[in-house]
């Protein structure tokens, strides 16, 4: 009897392991498509692209001096301050974010802005908010311009909306081709501003290096997975987040 | 005068045959009793095996969707001292009243008083027993991304990989 209850209990432990197995390799088939530039062949599983080299990189706040040793860049605070306003309308992340990166080591690939804000405490419906405004990647990822929104630049260069909307065409049709087209534009709206050091951290390539595919089942989403461009040119995985797992 | 005498047992062979019967029971008596004093003590046994399985599986779940730190790697901090092993990590969870996904920080114990689960959320804080009895738990990291688990109690050994 009691051998009969055991092997029955393993037997369902066993079956648990055998599903837990399955989402795994379910999950590893979804984590392929990006890489496959493929849309899902599953029924009800559709997929969305984003992409997030046009988005603020917080690692822009921190660097090394001399010694090593982490030091916050003042002058991107004010920065953050105003993505957080305009994205979710809450500018007090800022202290807590600029406080855990002093701490922080090196930002490196796998780490993820759901982590970020998961280390801060944040709720994560504030997360979400945020996600289109900032991300988190080695400080070689640079803002490239020609990708980023009206927001962003709003933010990045303290613009009006409509001087921000005006900038963004520009740099879309090529009217502002380079560096130096965006700061003469600048040099209009904010007289005697030195925007070089904030443009170090910037690019106009409209060379992708950072994107994302939200994965939804029957409209809702499951998956969020986030992959970037490395130093060789691969494409490679950097985050990838399942709420949960649809199963054939 | 005939006498007729019934074909019986004597009274020797009857003694003979209760006293043959009384060794057969006292024989039977404590193996039946040695027979269930085993099976439940098989029983518990296996009802804690599968109960350490069950542990390790959901351990391996919360490892499995730890967040991760700045460096990449998953957050989960461990402490092992004098066979007793504690293990924190930060995971995201389905809040039961919200159904919203939201941060939690999950705290592993296993020592002397048991196998213990707590869960740390802005929602609350919950702690629950998995199991109450005493364990010997060795933690060791045995690669750069994986970490070896054994729990040892008087019965058995039992031993899980996780991936980090």
């Amino acid at each position: 009897m009691n051998g009969f209850t055991y092997i029955r209990h393993h037997t369902n432990l066993l079956k648990q392991s055998e599903n837990s197995v399955i989402i795994s390799a379910q999950q590893e088939k979804f984590e392929l498509l990006p890489f496959e530039n493929s849309i899902p062949v599953q029924p009800d599983v559709s997929a969305q692209f984003v992409t997030l080299s046009g988005v603020y990189n917080l690692s822009f706040l921190k660097a090394r001096d001399v010694h090593n040793a982490n030091y916050i860049i003042e002058e991107q605070i004010p920065i953050v301050r105003r993505l957080l306003s305009l994205c979710a309308n809450k500018p007090e992340l800022t202290e807590p974010i600029v406080e855990y990166l002093k701490l922080a080591g090196d930002v490196e690939i796998g780490f993820g802005l759901i982590d970020f804000l998961n280390e801060l405490s944040v709720p994560l419906d504030t997360g979400v908010e945020v996600l289109p405004c900032l991300r988190i990647l080695p400080r070689s990822y640079k803002l490239d311009l020609a990708l980023a929104s009206d927001i962003t630049l709003q933010a990045y260069f303290d613009l009006s909306a409509s001087q921000a909307r005006l900038l963004g065409r520009y740099l879309a049709d090529g009217t502002i081709p380079n560096h130096a087209a965006v700061m003469s534009f600048l040099a209009k709206h904010h007289k005697g501003k030195d925007f070089s050091a904030s443009l170090r951290n910037t690019a106009i390539s409209a060379r992708l290096d950072h994107k994302a595919m939200v994965l939804n089942f029957k409209g809702e989403t499951f998956a969020y997975l986030d992959n970037v461009l490395n130093r060789e040119g691969n494409w490679i995985k950097n985050r990838n987040f399942f709420l949960w797992t649809p199963v054939n | 005068m005939s006498s007729y005498r019934k074909p019986a047992f004597t009274l020797i062979e009857l003694l003979v045959s209760l006293a043959l019967s009384g060794v057969l029971i006292v024989l039977l008596n404590s193996q039946i009793t040695n027979s269930i004093f085993t099976d439940v003590k098989i029983k518990k046994q296996n009802e804690y095996r599968l109960e350490i399985e069950s542990v390790l599986e959901q351990l391996n779940a919360d490892i499995l969707s730890a967040s991760h730190q700045p460096n990449g790697q998953k957050s989960i901090k461990f402490y092992a001292l004098e066979n007793k092993v504690r293990l924190h990590l930060k995971r995201f969870g389905i809040s039961p009243n919200t159904q919203q996904l939201h941060g939690v920080e999950v705290i592993w114990k296993f020592d002397n008083s048991g196998i213990t689960r707590s869960i740390n959320s802005a929602e609350g804080n919950y702690r629950r027993i998995l199991s109450s009895k005493q364990v010997n738990a060795e933690i060791e990291r045995v690669g750069e991304k994986v970490i070896k688990l054994v729990l040892t109690n008087q019965h058995f050994t039992k031993s899980k990989l996780f991936a980090l």
